[in-house]
């Protein structure tokens, strides 16, 4: 009976915060137990990273997910300038120069290209950029027939998949050609 | 028996690391879930021209036209804006108004069209027809900037 009372007072300091009583460790039960809460009342403010960690691995997978998607793409520069206001107002469409026309159709499962205008008829979209390049007029090329604000219309055939269009589109931009737009399917 | 008596009041603390937990689970599902992305960016095999002239998408304003295509290239529906629409001339006009509506909103946005690389060609030149009149019906004169959606080259697949 004294035994548990001399625990109990010992529990009654701890819980006032005055450390371990050793005096009352008969036990190496109980002098582990009052080591303990001993450190317990000593350690104050600590600080718990564990929800940080959780926070920022959170915050990480939300960012990667909505980041990944727009990562993925770029962006091919085009207008409907031409195509888009002839439909509504056909005197917007009074272009100085008719354009160069440039058809693209399927022939034994690949795509070709015809450009109607005398001259090199380009068999991949590589030698159409090279082709159309050596003809852009320049101050550096002033054989060149074309100034790169020549309007150029680029007509696919109906079966001709959209990647071939815009290879065909891309090589164009990369000759350096600013108007170029996409007329009705053949 | 005293012990617990002589215990003191318990202490009451609020557990926030699952409220933590939980808040973040919510805001990345709705993330993943909400409209702006499902509409925005459906998972299409985009084109990919090399070498490119493309240019890497900015943060700008942006009204994006999916091409949801099956294997064969032909085209079942245009997606914009979390809405599905018909290939037949309904469907068409009905996405030009949508179109329309967006365009007048923002007038300065830019137009992203997004087909899969074996999409026919007979399926998009409708639809550009519909975007030239939809800008111009918005706003009369306005020339909306159309960007046409591709795969980067330095990415596999």
């Amino acid at each position: 009976m004294a035994e548990t009372a001399s625990i109990a007072a010992a529990l009654d300091e701890l819980a006032r915060g005055q450390g371990p009583v050793e005096t009352y460790s008969h036990s190496t039960d109980d002098v582990l137990a009052n080591r303990r809460a001993a450190r317990r009342a000593k350690r104050g403010i600590s600080l718990n990273v564990i929800p940080m960690i959780d926070v920022t691995f959170f915050l990480l997978v939300f960012f990667v997910c909505a980041n990944k998607t727009l990562d993925r793409e770029e962006l091919l520069r085009t207008d409907l300038s031409q195509r888009g206001v002839a439909m509504v107002n056909p005197t917007a469409l009074t272009l100085d120069e008719p354009p160069l026309r440039i058809e693209l159709f399927r022939k034994d499962n690949h795509t070709m290209i015809k450009v109607l205008a005398p001259m090199a008829q380009p068999e991949s979209f590589e030698q159409l950029t090279e082709v159309f390049n050596s003809k852009r007029y320049s101050p550096e090329n002033p054989n060149g027939l074309f100034p790169s604000d020549h309007p150029l219309e680029l007509a696919p055939a109906k079966e001709v998949p959209w990647e071939d269009a815009v290879a065909a589109f891309n090589g164009l931009v990369r000759a350096g050609y600013q108007q170029i737009h996409f007329a009705e399917p053949q | 028996m005293r012990s617990m008596l002589t215990r003191g009041p318990a202490k009451i603390e609020a557990v926030i690391t699952p409220l933590i937990d939980i808040a973040m689970l919510l805001v990345v599902f709705f993330a993943l879930v909400s409209q702006i992305g499902i509409a925005d960016f459906v998972k299409l095999n985009l084109p990919k021209p090399s070498p490119t002239a493309a240019v890497p998408a900015r943060n700008e304003s942006r009204i994006v036209i999916n091409a949801i295509a099956n294997q064969d290239g032909n085209v079942t529906s245009w997606r914009f804006s979390g809405e599905d629409f018909d290939v037949n001339p309904t469907g068409l006009q009905s996405l030009s108004k949508a179109v329309t509506a967006a365009i007048r909103a923002n007038p300065a946005a830019q137009v992203h069209l997004r087909a899969d690389a074996n999409v026919k060609y007979t399926y998009i030149s409708p639809v550009l027809d519909q975007v030239g009149k939809a800008a111009a019906t918005a706003i009369p004169g306005h020339v909306v900037k159309l960007r046409l959606a591709v795969q980067p080259e330095h990415r596999g697949g």
